[in-house]
């Protein structure tokens, strides 16, 4: 209540309690010395009020065209609006409000909540409020859709490349430890390269770690096979005989050379040559040429073993294998050993040619003492391709042993003799 | 002129000196002996004397033989095919053998003293009896000339 009865509101028309209307109160506080207009001054501060209000739509929608409308509180100093402007501005308002609040639930942190100040459609804040809001502002770029798409991508694709190149670090890092496994293939860039890789994956230089990876991977690797092949010719080296062996030594010889030659040269030829494989090669022909040949030595030792017991050893140390009759080639011939045979187990004395005459065993080709003879010789029937009297020959022992020659005692090929009756 | 005494006192196997052969030759001719000529001229141990072998006294023999076995069965082979009784192989240049071929000389000389005995009878096969004698033909000391002077008794 006014101390002159004046009902006061903020604005409209001021009336006396009972009384008729007195003109119209100027839009101003109550403190600021509002006063009562005469009608010609009330109509005149109507007309003025409707050309401001026409005014003002006009400007607001000229603000409107250019997207900078702007909620002020009247109380603030901010325009009155037309209905349709203001329920508009409210409506587009409520929209940025919701939208705001969106994003600030998005990202859950205070840092980047984002200081809009009244320009930019934010809350109206008191003035402590608003110069903290300033000071957050001026450290976090507020965040946009774009931008937070932008970082989102960003850290996808980090992710993908970490989980390429964690096979790649961790492949590289354990090809590496067994590269160090050698003395002798050490190539200076490998430890190097391993180092980088380490720290590049703890500094989380994913892309560089894929970058160097496959390289490491490679040269690990290649250290590795070489480690492995020098490894495996160490191994069969400790096979070979010692170099003063008369056979064998020359085998241990030329390894130390080759292995001497290897181990000078510069480790990336160490690797990437194809001296190693060729050592290699080698190591395995000579091992393989002792193992058949010590095969043979123990067949050989067996054999003369049993063939000294059946008295089958020649002067000359040759073995005197034993044949069986059947297995001779021809019929011919197995039908003339078995003549042979028959007539000498029958004691028969008029067979043609040479028949229970002394044999010299002169060349050592039977067992026994070359030239004491202590042998009997017996022609046995030559084949049809033969000139007479053909090569085949019966030698027997004093105790009956038949050894049977078909190339005349070794003139026309080997053997001398065969064992063929009394083992 | 021969001295048939004086190869009765003769071994199956004996040196003469080469500057005698025409005496020996005379010799052997009167007692009948078929002469078989064993040129030395290239014999300096057993290969070589298997291959001069094959040529001069084993008829040609298209392979020579590769041991002394096989020698001397082909010579007995050989003898068995001739139809004297009496063979004389004379070896000229024998002094060869002594530079390095001495235990092969010896090895023949064993070797053909079996023959000689071998085509002695007929017990074993061969065809007839045969006197096989051999004269190692050469120069030196070890070569006595023949017909050799009878033994002087006190």
């Amino acid at each position: 209540m006014r101390p002159n009865g004046a009902v006061h509101g903020q604005s409209g028309v001021v009336q006396r309690a009972g009384a008729e209307p007195l003109g119209t109160l100027i839009a101003k506080p109550p403190g600021e010395g509002g006063e009562i207009l005469s009608p010609e001054d009330s109509a005149r501060f109507r007309r003025e009020r409707r050309l401001e209000e026409v005014d003002a739509r006009r400007r607001a929608a000229e603000a409107d065209t250019r997207g900078t409308l702007i909620a002020q509180d009247p109380t603030a100093g901010g325009q009155i609006l037309s209905p349709e402007d203001s329920s508009r501005f409210r409506r587009e308002r409520r929209l940025e409000a919701v939208d705001a609040r969106t994003r600030a639930a998005e990202t859950r942190t205070l840092d980047t909540l984002i200081a809009q100040g009244p320009d930019a459609g934010g809350r109206i804040l008191p003035p402590e409020a608003r110069g903290k809001r300033t000071e957050r502002a001026g450290k976090v770029a507020p965040p946009t859709p774009a931008s937070q798409e932008r970082d989102r991508l960003e850290k996808i694709a980090a992710w993908e490349l970490q989980v390429k190149a964690q096979p790649i670090f961790e492949a590289a890092r354990t090809l590496g430890e067994q590269a160090g496994l050698s003395n002798v293939h050490k190539p200076p860039r490998l430890p190097g390269l391993l180092a980088s890789v380490k720290e590049l994956w703890a500094a989380g230089k994913y892309g560089e770690v894929i970058a160097d990876g496959p390289a490491l991977q490679l040269l690990a690797q290649q250290v590795v096979d070489a480690d492995r092949m020098l490894a495996s010719i160490h191994e069969r080296y400790a096979e070979l005989p010692p170099s003063t062996d008369q056979k064998f030594g020359v085998y241990r010889k030329n390894m130390d050379t080759w292995l001497a030659a290897h181990a000078a040269k510069p480790w990336e030829q160490q690797i990437h040559s194809d001296g190693l494989p060729k050592i290699n090669n080698k190591m395995i022909e000579y091992v393989s040429t002792i193992a058949g040949r010590r095969e043979t030595e123990a067949r050989g030792e067996a054999a003369v073993v049993r063939a000294r017991q059946e008295g089958r050893i020649a002067a000359d140390g040759t073995i005197i294998d034993r044949k069986e009759i059947a297995t001779f080639a021809t019929q011919e011939e197995r039908q003339a050993i078995t003549d042979a045979l028959g007539a000498l187990a029958g004691g028969q004395r008029d067979w043609p040619g040479k028949w229970g005459e002394d044999h010299g065993n002169h060349e050592g080709r039977l067992p026994g003492t070359p030239g004491a003879g202590n042998y009997r010789e017996y022609y046995v029937r030559k084949g049809p391709q033969h000139a007479a009297p053909g090569p085949r020959r019966f030698c027997v022992n004093r105790s009956g042993k038949v050894f049977y020659s078909n190339t005349h005692y070794g003139t026309s090929g080997r053997p001398a003799f065969w064992a063929i009756r009394g083992w | 002129m021969g001295h048939p005494a004086s190869l009765a006192r003769m071994s199956v196997v004996s040196c003469v000196s080469a500057e005698h052969r025409p005496a020996l030759e005379a010799a052997l001719r009167t007692e009948g002996y078929a002469l078989l000529s064993l040129d030395g001229t290239e014999v300096r141990d057993k290969l070589s004397l298997f291959r001069q072998a094959a040529r001069d006294v084993l008829s040609g023999q298209a392979s020579p033989p590769s041991s002394w076995d096989g020698l001397l069965d082909s010579l007995w082979q050989a003898l068995a095919a001739r139809d004297e009784t009496a063979v004389a192989i004379l070896w000229n240049d024998a002094q060869q053998m002594l530079e390095g071929g001495l235990e092969d000389l010896l090895v023949a000389s064993r070797g053909l003293a079996d023959v000689a005995r071998q085509v002695a009878t007929t017990e074993h096969g061969f065809p007839r009896e045969v006197t096989l004698r051999v004269f190692l033909l050469g120069a030196g000391p070890n070569f006595p000339p023949f017909p050799r002077e009878p033994a002087r008794f006190r």
